[in-house]
């Protein structure tokens, strides 16, 4: 397990010496081992996927070697000599770029502030204390066109823009001092089609020239287009390091989860279609009415059965997440009408949502799900404190019957019910939100990238929940950036264009295997992305 | 050993605790240094003399706990015991300058919650502006001089009248702590408050009305500042310009003293109370040693570094101590539900 | 494809002028200013004594102090900070010349022991926030107890006298040196000056608002964030003790008071002249006109005769207004730069 290499690569290729060498890294924080001797081997020219599951250890490996954590023991080597990476600014001078996970522009400055940010030496010259913002923008201004970035909007604060373009900032921050390894965790999550292209495009170009590029990713499709090597962790240890051309994808996925994961999936994957629970009366459960949001929302209309699941299709930036926190009264509405059960509803304030039976859960659990002071008992009967109160009065022994009832009815896996709900890993905390909504009793419950940032069996877990409760008469709204995930999943999906409604889909084949899943991935593809509108 | 020491590490962990514990040390150690300390009748007249203190932080604690923060308490107090006293010189009956004086805190408590939470402006700048406000009112309504002297024996048996061997306005003030404590910690409001003092974004879509218990805490807080306000006019029967002054800021280092975080969400009252008595006890056993009053300023600084500095420690030495178990969970199975690792 | 190149394509004049009109649109300080030029212009019609040069000199005379703490204090806000010591540090450093100099020390070991107490304080404030942890709030609040009380206590309550020189008169600003400029007004400007470029125009300033505005954003940067917050701690504790210095010659005593609110004031002319205190904004130009709009006030409130007993009243409506003010230019300032795009 400590030095694991399932193919001899330094035999095939011993020419090239590695270009980044750790070896046996140890980190522990607070009770937790989170890297137990872990090794990694890029060479230039590489690029060299890291994959696994939560809590596997990456994005600390990641962290060591861009130095924001300092390894407890353990070795690294660059280009041949050993260096110890103390911060982030180490990291830079060694030619150690980051682009990380978590959006980490800086809203008050201007794109072009953001861009020279720490890297002043490398885009004014040595030692000069003066910037001329003016020469920077000359030089980094064809590389921000590449990707979409005009030369006005240098000039403008990040804060100005959505997370879509802060991602691609950060990008042409990281390739605006051509870098000597890369690291790239997640980047493509939030890009459209086409700008995941343009990014993939410049990581060749980089490998051509010998950049070492390490590589996070969700998506084992892209792993296996792009990756030359891939090294799988787990539990905070390197499970495998294997050429990609002599891995297959079940291979890979055996590796990540063990044995039984691939089962897993696919049992997930194999459920049949669903029936559509059948109102009593002519009224759908919901119906949204020419909704419109300067700017945001344009004019959308739909409606929601009973027990129907109901995907939300779209790029970034389409107004998905927009129109359901409009339908929650988190952002207001300048137009539209809202019948729920028939019944026209003002919704102006979440509070209102929930009790005309709506409830959601958010995208972005960490900043907008958990309470993270709250124990996982509380979080779960936060909305709907009515039902572990009496007079206003908290009864302790009832809330807790109540959390243990929903931990064990989701298999939230905890300590216990007055455990801090930011202990619990991601998929579990995901699960105390979707307990929290069950408990307000919904009637139509939305799922904002349900699976976001959990691992494999988690999602599965998320998946089969989604079904139950529709199965129980709820009518769910789903949005999902993953197509397969959106086809696996709903009865019928909507596309959303530039805030716009611009297609609607029936007749869903849900395994993968069917003929028509390719047809329909494309028709939503192709909704998705026109421009010509 | 072990067990000793994560039962220890517990024990410190528990909120409230390394306020006790320092608090109890503290009151121990001037009791031996200066054996009038704990004469019971000074004991109980300084406590009486320091009564709006606790009231204040108590109101404060909750601001803070709801995200918020309120500066303007001290002053809304000092406002609040001159229309109070004033309305009762006026020969409004006692309960009418009560009303008058809460009445004030009310309005200033109404106008920081709703500029701050409407407006969505810092509470800090809204609250030092109506601290602003409030002291100069003062200003205006004792011209320059003193109020002085109602004649209203009921008004002024507020503060004073003998309770179980008390004063009146101990008892109330207990009375107060206790209540703001169970209103915390047993409702569905002092939950929700708590809920949303963690952070406005995931509260709102938690479906809480944030603004809303913010507005709330702003009132309460406001409240009790014109019931302290009202207490201190009763006990002293004159108020000037300027009076409880600087009160903002004895609150504030007695909340955070007390393991009320800034950041909100986190603390209690009663641990804030017991934060205003640390620095109370600090003040009366200093000045019983001879100490220069003068210096009690620094004490107070000192104080608040200490404090703040030892509570870190003591939650950190109990995080270390705890769940020790390595993670070692056999392959295939599924992570651990501690895992920093991401 | 990932060229870098050298070729100069100049922004063309259109784009300079619309940036420049946004730079503008969305600096709050220039509606304050506005304002500002609409109430004198009305009180310089309706109150004679206002626009005579005695009075304006007298308004600039007396935003010194202020605008000196101000200028530190943006910097604090700017770097994500907040430091309510300013006017305890102010008051020391007013002692420490002070009693330098009845010991016969000259005026330039005064001044320079002066300034070293600011710059200690002020590190010891960025030690405890950055390298303990201690909240910004909580830590110079302890030292605005620390610092007032250790005056106290030295000077027995009792205010430093006779300590004035002659050439402490003219730095103290009593004496004009050409026309109606005194010392302080140059010092102010030099000071604003030099804080200035220092936060516009050179690559360590820039990292000042990356930190304020988000520091694990300016981490990953590899910005050392602790080392930034420190400075700017340092640079507030400088300019109490310049506004100490200021101070001490001006009112020829020092009373261990003299510090008593000042604090407040300078966040306030800070905050009126664009900074947040959630960081990341603000400018030297913001913190100069927030001080003249707290003097103005004053000043007003003095000439038109409505009892001075008001005075901290409409100070603190004031505040709230301005920061009101700032808020709806803002948004009106993005509204317009989101149509424009």
């Amino acid at each position: 397990m400590k030095a694991p290499s399932s193919v001899p690569v330094e035999a095939q290729r011993p020419a090239e010496a590695p270009h980044l060498r750790m070896t046996d890294i140890h980190k522990r924080f607070q009770g937790v081992q989170a890297l137990n001797g872990v090794s990694l081997l890029v060479r230039g020219g590489e690029i060299h996927a890291l994959l696994g599951g939560n809590g596997a250890g990456k994005s600390t490996l990641l962290n060591v070697l861009s130095g924001l954590v300092t390894p407890d023991s353990g070795r690294i080597e660059l280009a041949g000599q050993e260096v110890s990476i103390g911060h982030p600014r180490e990291a830079q001078a060694l030619g150690i770029s980051t682009i990380h996970q978590e959006l980490s522009t800086v809203p008050d400055l201007t794109v072009l502030e953001n861009i020279f940010l720490g890297r002043e030496e490398a885009l004014t010259g040595k030692g000069s204390l003066f910037v001329n913002r003016r020469q920077i923008a000359r030089r980094i201004q064809d590389l921000a066109g590449e990707f979409g970035i005009t030369k006005s909007e240098l000039w403008r604060p990040v804060g100005d823009f959505g997370a879509l373009k802060k991602r691609v900032i950060e990008i042409v921050k990281a390739l605006a001092v051509p870098p000597k390894v890369l690291i790239l965790d997640e980047p493509t999550s939030g890009l459209e089609e086409h700008e995941k292209t343009l990014l993939f495009e410049h990581m060749r170009s980089l490998q051509r020239r010998g950049v070492a590029l390490i590589w996070v990713t969700h998506h084992l499709d892209e792993v296996f287009g792009l990756a030359d090597v891939v090294t799988v962790m787990r539990d905070g240890r390197t499970i495998a390091r294997t050429e990609t051309a002599e891995l297959t994808p079940r291979e890979l996925a055996v590796q990540m989860f063990g044995g039984d994961a691939t089962e897993l999936m696919e049992a997930a994957d194999a459920v049949p279609a669903r029936r559509r629970v059948d109102g009593d009366d002519a009224h759908p459960r919901l119906r949204a009415l020419n909704l419109s949001r300067h700017g945001v929302l344009r004019d959308i209309s739909f409606d929601v059965e009973r027990g129907e699941i109901l995907g939300i299709a779209g790029l970034a930036g389409a107004g998905r997440t927009e129109l359901v926190r409009a339908l929650m009264g988190l952002d207001k509405l300048h137009s539209g009408r809202i019948e729920i059960d028939g019944k026209p509803r003002r919704i102006g304030h979440p509070k209102v949502a929930y009790k005309a039976g709506l409830a959601m859960v958010p995208e972005d659990r960490k900043q907008l799900g958990i309470l993270p002071d709250l124990s996982v008992a509380e979080n779960i009967s936060v909305s709907e404190l009515g039902s572990v109160t009496a007079g206003g009065v908290l009864r302790s022994r009832r809330e807790r019957a109540l959390a243990d009832s929903y931990i064990k009815s989701l298999g939230i896996k905890t300590p216990g019910p007055a455990e801090p709900i930011r202990n619990l890993s991601g998929g579990n905390q995901q699960k105390a939100i979707i307990a929290r909504c069950l408990n307000t009793e919904p009637s139509i419950l939305i799922f904002d990238e349900p699976t976001q940032g959990i691992d494999i069996h988690a999602k599965a877990e998320v998946h089969r929940l989604i079904r139950d409760v529709a199965e129980k008469g709820t009518s769910v709204i789903v949005i999902a950036s993953e197509f397969a995930e959106l086809i696996s999943l709903c009865d019928r999906v909507v596309v959303m264009n530039r805030g716009a409604l611009v297609g609607e889909i029936r007749d869903i084949p849900h395994r993968v295997a069917t003929d028509g899943y390719d047809a329909v991935k494309h028709a939503i593809i192709d909704k998705a992305s026109r421009a010509d509108r | 050993m072990k067990n000793f020491r994560s039962g220890a590490a517990r024990f410190l962990g528990i909120e409230g605790v390394p306020i006790l514990l320092a608090f109890t040390a503290v009151a121990i150690g001037f009791a031996l240094a200066v054996p009038s300390f704990a004469d019971g009748d000074s004991v109980k007249y300084y406590l009486n003399e320091e009564v709006p203190i606790f009231i204040i932080t108590a109101g404060l604690a909750l601001v803070i706990i709801a995200g918020g923060i309120d500066l303007s308490v001290g002053a809304v107090l000092g406002l609040s015991a001159g229309t109070s006293l004033w309305a009762s010189m006026h020969g409004f009956n006692p309960l009418v300058s009560v009303l008058v004086g809460v009445g004030t805190g009310l309005v200033f408590g109404l106008i920081n919650g709703l500029v701050i939470v409407k407006f969505r402006l810092s509470d800090f700048i809204v609250t030092l502006g109506t601290l602003n406000v409030a002291a100069g009112l003062l200003v205006v309504l004792t011209d320059h001089v003193q109020l002085v002297g109602t004649r209203d024996e009921t008004f002024l048996g507020l503060a004073s009248s003998s309770v179980g061997g008390l004063t009146s306005a101990m008892v109330l003030t207990v009375l107060v702590i206790v209540a703001l404590h169970l209103v915390l910690v047993k409702t569905g409001i002092g939950r929700r408050i708590r809920a949303s003092g963690m952070g406005s974004a995931p509260a709102l879509v938690a479906g809480l009305d944030v603004g809303r218990l913010k507005i709330y805490a702003y009132l309460v807080s406001g409240g009790l500042a014109g019931f302290g306000g009202v207490l201190l006019a009763a006990r002293l029967n004159s108020v000037q310009a300027g009076m409880a002054g600087g009160y903002e800021l004895i609150a504030v280092a007695a909340a955070v003293l007390g393991g009320v975080s800034l950041a909100g969400g986190r603390g209690g009252i009663w641990q804030a109370a017991l934060g205003a008595l640390l620095l109370v006890t600090l003040k009366q056993g200093f000045r019983l040693m001879g100490v220069d009053p003068l210096i009690f300023s620094i004490i107070t600084g000192v104080c608040i570094l200490v404090g703040v500095i030892v509570d870190r420690g003591a939650r950190r030495f109990a995080l270390t101590l705890r769940t020790p178990q390595p993670v070692q969970a056999p392959a295939g199975e599924l992570q651990p539900a501690t895992s920093k690792g991401r | 494809m990932i060229t870098l190149t050298p070729e100069r394509v100049s922004p063309t004049t259109n784009e300079r002028v619309s940036a420049l009109r946004v730079r503008i649109l969305r600096d709050p300080s220039f509606g304050i200013l506005a304002l500002l030029v609409v109430v004198c212009g009305v009180m310089a019609f309706t109150e004679p004594t206002f626009a005579t040069a005695g009075n304006l000199t007298n308004i600039i005379n007396a935003m010194m102090t202020v605008s000196f703490l101000a200028i530190g204090m943006t910097v604090v806000l700017i770097a994500g900070g907040l430091d309510l010591s300013v006017g305890s540090v102010m008051a020391l450093s007013a002692g420490v010349v002070a009693s330098c100099l009845n010991n016969g020390m000259p005026l330039a070991v005064a001044f320079v022991a002066a300034l070293g107490v600011g710059a200690g304080i002020g590190l010891v404030n960025g030690l405890l926030i950055t390298k303990l942890g201690i909240p910004d709030f909580i830590a110079t609040l302890a030292m605005l107890g620390l610092a007032g009380g250790f005056l106290l206590y030295w000077t027995a309550g009792v205010p430093i006298l006779g300590y004035m020189t002659d050439a402490y008169y003219y730095i103290g600003g009593l004496r004009q040196i050409a026309g109606p400029v005194t010392v302080p007004m140059l010092l102010v400007l030099a000071v604003g000056v030099a804080v200035s470029i220092l936060l516009r125009r050179t690559t360590y300033g820039v990292k000042f608002y990356a930190v304020g505005s988000s520091p694990t954003g300016a981490k990953n940067a590899g910005i050392r964030v602790d080392r930034i917050k420190i400075a700017a701690y340092v640079i507030s504790g400088l300019m109490a003790a310049i506004a100490g210095i200021h101070i001490a010659g001006r009112t020829t005593t020092v009373p261990p008071l003299i510090g008593n609110g000042y604090e407040i004031s300078a966040i306030a002319a800070a905050v009126i002249g664009g900074a947040s205190l959630f960081g990341g904004k603000g400018r030297v130009i913001g913190a100069l006109v927030g001080a003249l709009t707290l003097t103005l006030t004053r000043n007003i409130i003095n000439l038109t005769g409505v009892e001075s007993s008001w005075q901290a009243v409409v100070t603190g409506l004031v505040l709230i207004l301005a920061v009101l003010a700032n808020q709806a230019w803002s948004g009106i300032a993005r509204s317009i730069g989101a149509s424009r795009s």
